[in-house]
């Protein structure tokens, strides 16, 4: 239990004590003139003060490329590599850099050229290998950054990093402090959902990504899964009806109500909220999770494998459908992009899985309108390196780990369309211009929902965290 | 007389000679009264005398300050106080003298009066010199800040942060007032040094005595550009005198003379580089994006929340934009709607910005409910298959839509007639309706400004 959330501490705490009373003593001089309960800040437990400003974006669609997909085979397009395939990384370029432990016993590292073809494509000229041929014909939708870096070097910490602003875990993710700051448009649905693609392996994911950290636990993300039961333990019992469960769930209210008044945790407030809503997710979920309305046209739109529950192109179906019902915050996770060696074939198998979905995704989001209020974020933790890990022959290669430069795209809400901003130099190694941190990314995804990043705090253990910590700076280029 | 550089060579040493009548008046202003004070008696011819030296070296002033007036390098109504002042006190020091040699005798405290008098006007004309010499702020600049505020002379700089770009001509609002600042004191319809007005664009175009000023589109042999960017110690440097043009003022009559000259356009009917934009966001503080709409309705009555009850009640969702603003988002979250619930949005008809009634059996005599919603910005009506061409006649008083959203309802063709009365409209959603491609192709040329969703 978080004893920070105490509502007697919040009452009782040696500092607020003080506070409390020596404004008391000014009140009580003018206590008939104002009253003092105004003087006092609103205890940051409740936010009603949001969004900031005028939000640009209502609601967010993150597919996170778990294993960090090679930026230099899909996007950012470095025709040096290519001429100097197999020669050494020179020193010059490399800096020092700290490599994992994967390929630091490496005796050369040769520099390994993409061996997929680009093309440059839309009205905007982005440049996109072949193995992404139906995101290619919407690059005028989408803005790439192809300059951001991260100061994580494996996984965990960087995924942790990427979802809740620090490598340690502990914190909230991204999607937590949203659903804290800007609170539910849909009272049958969790603000935060959470769409893992099945029977991919490679990095695990667990749940503490889309956890709530230190704050109230009714704004971790829940986990929809394929199949019968899309939420764990959400159906009732063989046997209990629903009217029993109704029934049974207003006598534990009432004993929740005398909990909650003698011990004055809020966390039993958060409980009773999430038994309620599970009662209701009884109902919409099963009817959010219906996709056999779909018409064929959207089926093929998403591609053939969205008929598949649990795949990566169903999970971008569910997400158009959940952010219909108005989700603020949808995370799709797929693994398998940690491609260390034999990654020609490898990636092949990704972007299959990713690349018609996601392009399905967004034109279809914006046929119905939605892409004006959804920001939709493509990318993974880091990126990959451009010398080969293992053994470099004419068609195979593999990368490692490479926190200092990787892409992601967006699209929609408030986002410019058709740019990309950013750039790496020759090697694809270090960023050449306009380099955007994790924090950076955040502070502007928190930015488009109206949420100025500085202000969106919460108090535990005796100081005000936020997601971006002390850093993080709005990427105004990208803002239309 | 003499030539003008021999006139200017020699009024180059007014400053120096106007020290010479302050020392020498003080100095028979101080002497008179110390004696008066420590009541010592000393001749009096002392006194006329430095009043004497004090009326003479003041005649060379005047001469001397008159000579540099002559080159042309001063603007005359910026100089005219401290010329006729010290031409008034070159008149007091000469009565002064008479009174001190007692070859005048006037009244009883005369002696008092006159040097009470000249010293007043020393100062307005000192001062007034030193402001032409140093700039007008020189004195207060260092002053403490606030004391400072009072003083200072405010800089006549227009900045344009508020206005829409709808409203910013380029002659008239960007150009003429770096004229207007630098040029217009010496080259307007009365005074026209060189022959030359720049009051207007005819104007500038006809020139002065040296020939047409500007050429269009080739701004390195317009003379207005050229003598701007001579060497600031050429003789025919303009301005002459003041603070010349700045880089980005004179980048600015640059881009007017390659590119615009001819026409006084709208900054919003222009393609702008992205250095032109931060050009004229660096001078003028213009904001090349269009204003969002809530930044108009700024000063809308404050929304009792209580009030807001009545809305859920009928299966309204409501939210606000953002705390700062008394702007509604609302949203139907039922299945069907009727006329009744509809009409409980009137109350608060000048704060919804944003409506949402999809998928609710949404009919159009529905829709002639909303028509006062005259501050409405984006209306999402899809899936609402009643809704037909007819219905969208009624919402033609919502001037400030800019965005509608129609997919999935049973609009056709004849919809066209009615969208381009829409004059902020931006965005169409289309999708499932009997619209055809042909005529949304047919209206996207004529109609640039909005962008028609059709989908898949």
């Amino acid at each position: 239990m978080n004893c920070n959330n105490h509502k007697h501490n919040y009452k009782f705490s040696r500092r607020d004590f003080l506070t409390k009373t020596s404004l008391g003593m000014g009140a009580l001089t003018v206590g008939s003139l104002i009253s003092p309960s105004s003087l006092y800040s609103q205890s940051n437990y409740i936010n009603n003060r949001l969004p900031h400003f005028p939000a640009k974006a209502k609601r967010v669609i993150y597919l996170l490329q778990s294993g960090a997909p090679s930026q230099l085979d899909l996007f950012d397009y470095k025709p040096l590599l290519n001429k100097l395939n197999g020669t050494e990384l020179p020193d010059s370029v490399r800096g020092g850099q700290r490599l994992t432990g994967m390929s630091s016993g490496q005796s050369s590292f040769p520099l390994a050229g993409s061996i997929f073809k680009f093309k440059k494509f839309g009205k905007s000229g982005a440049w996109m290998s072949e193995l992404m041929p139906y995101t290619s014909q919407i690059v005028d939708d989408l803005c790439f950054i192809k300059s951001m870096y991260t100061e994580a070097i494996n996984h965990d910490p960087a995924v942790t990093f990427l979802q809740t602003g620090s490598e340690l875990p502990g914190r909230p993710s991204i999607g937590s402090w949203i659903s804290y700051g800007l609170g539910s448009d849909n009272k049958n649905l969790p603000e935060f959902v959470v769409l893992v693609t099945k029977d991919k392996f490679g990095q695990p994911l667990y749940s503490r990504l889309w956890g709530n950290g230190f704050l109230p636990s009714k704004h971790q993300g829940v986990q929809f899964r394929s199949g019968k039961n899309p939420v764990l333990y959400l159906d009732n019992p063989p046997g209990v009806t629903a009217d029993i469960r109704k029934e049974q769930l207003e006598y534990l209210k009432k004993l929740e109500k005398i909990n909650h008044r003698d011990v004055g945790d809020p966390e039993i407030l958060s409980r009773m909220s999430q038994y309620e809503m599970a009662f209701r997710m009884q109902s919409s979920v099963p009817e959010v999770m219906d996709v056999s309305k779909e018409p064929e046209y959207i089926y093929d739109l998403y591609g053939k494998e969205s008929r598949n529950p649990g795949s990566f192109a169903a999970n971008c179906l569910l997400a158009r459908k959940l952010i219909e019902k108005d989700v603020k915050f949808v995370q799709l996770y797929h693994q398998g992009w940690d491609q260390h060696g034999d990654l020609p074939n490898a990636i092949k198998v990704q972007c299959k899985d990713t690349d018609q979905p996601t392009a399905g995704l967004i034109k279809d989001l914006k046929q119905r309108g939605l892409l004006d209020e959804t920001l939709v974020i493509w990318g993974g933790e880091f990126g990959r390196g451009s010398y080969s890990q293992g053994t470099l022959t004419k068609t195979n290669y593999g990368r490692d780990h490479h926190p200092k430069c990787f892409t992601i795209f967006m699209a929609g809400a408030g986002i410019k369309k058709g740019i990309t901003i950013g750039s790496t130099d020759d090697f694809g190694y270090n960023i050449k211009e306009r380099p955007v941190h994790v924090h950076d990314f955040q502070a502007t995804l928190m930015h488009l929902l109206g949420i100025d990043h500085e202000r969106l705090t919460f108090k535990h253990q005796g100081r005000r965290y936020r997601l971006t910590d002390v850093h993080g700076e709005i990427v105004k280029e990208i803002l239309s | 007389m003499f030539s003008i550089e021999i006139s200017t060579f020699l009024g180059r040493f007014h400053p120096l000679i106007v020290h010479f009548p302050i020392g020498f008046i003080f100095l028979g202003i101080l002497i008179e009264t110390y004696t008066n004070i420590i009541k010592l008696r000393i001749h009096r011819k002392v006194i006329a005398f430095c009043w004497m030296m004090g009326l003479i070296t003041s005649i060379f002033a005047v001469i001397f300050g008159w000579l540099l007036t002559l080159n042309g390098y001063y603007i005359e109504n910026q100089i005219s106080l401290h010329k006729w002042s010290g031409v008034f006190l070159l008149f007091l020091t000469f009565i002064g003298w008479l009174i001190k040699s007692n070859i005048l005798n006037l009244f009883k405290k005369q002696d008092f009066f006159i040097n009470f008098l000249v010293i007043l006007t020393l100062v307005i004309v000192g001062h007034q010199g030193a402001n032409i010499t140093h700039g007008k702020n020189y004195l207060y600049e260092y002053l403490p800040s606030n004391i400072n505020n009072f003083f200072q002379e405010k800089k006549n700089v227009k900045y344009y942060e508020n206005s829409e770009i709808d409203s910013i001509k380029i002659f008239t609002d960007l150009i003429l007032p770096v004229f207007e600042n630098k040029c217009i004191d010496c080259h307007n319809q009365n005074i026209k040094s060189g022959g030359l007005n720049m009051l207007t664009i005819k104007d500038i175009k006809n020139g002065g005595l040296s020939g047409k000023s500007i050429i269009a589109g080739n701004s390195s042999k317009s003379l207005i550009f050229q003598r701007a960017t001579l060497s600031q110690d050429n003789k025919k440097f303009m301005p002459p005198t003041g603070i010349p043009l700045t880089y980005d003022e004179i980048n600015l009559i640059k881009w007017w003379i390659d590119k615009y000259l001819n026409s006084d356009l709208k900054l919003s009917e222009l393609k702008l580089s992205g250095e032109e934009k931060s050009l004229l966001e660096k001078l003028y503080k213009i904001n090349m994006n269009p204003k969002p709409y809530y930044e108009k309705l700024k000063d809308l009555p404050k929304i009792n929340i209580d009030e807001l009850e009545v809305l859920e009640k009928s299966e309204f969702k409501w939210n606000f934009i953002s705390d700062n603003y008394e702007l509604l988002e609302i949203k139907f979250t039922g299945k069907k709607i009727d006329d009744e619930k509809i009409l409980k949005l009137k109350k608060f008809s000048n704060h919804i910005v944003s409506l949402s009634m999809t998928n609710c059996k949404l009919t159009n005599d529905n829709l002639q409910k909303i028509s006062d919603l005259y501050n409405l910005v984006n209306l999402d009506i899809n899936n609402n298959s009643n809704i037909s061409d007819d219905g969208i006649k009624f919402l033609k008083n919502l001037e400030n839509l800019e965005k509608i959203n129609l997919y999935g309802t049973n609009v056709s063709n004849l919809i066209f007639e009615n969208l381009v009365e829409f004059k902020k409209l931006k965005k169409i959603y289309l999708w499932k309706t009997n619209v055809t491609k042909n005529e949304v192709d047919k209206f996207n040329l004529e109609n640039s400004d909005k962008q028609i969703f059709l989908g898949i």
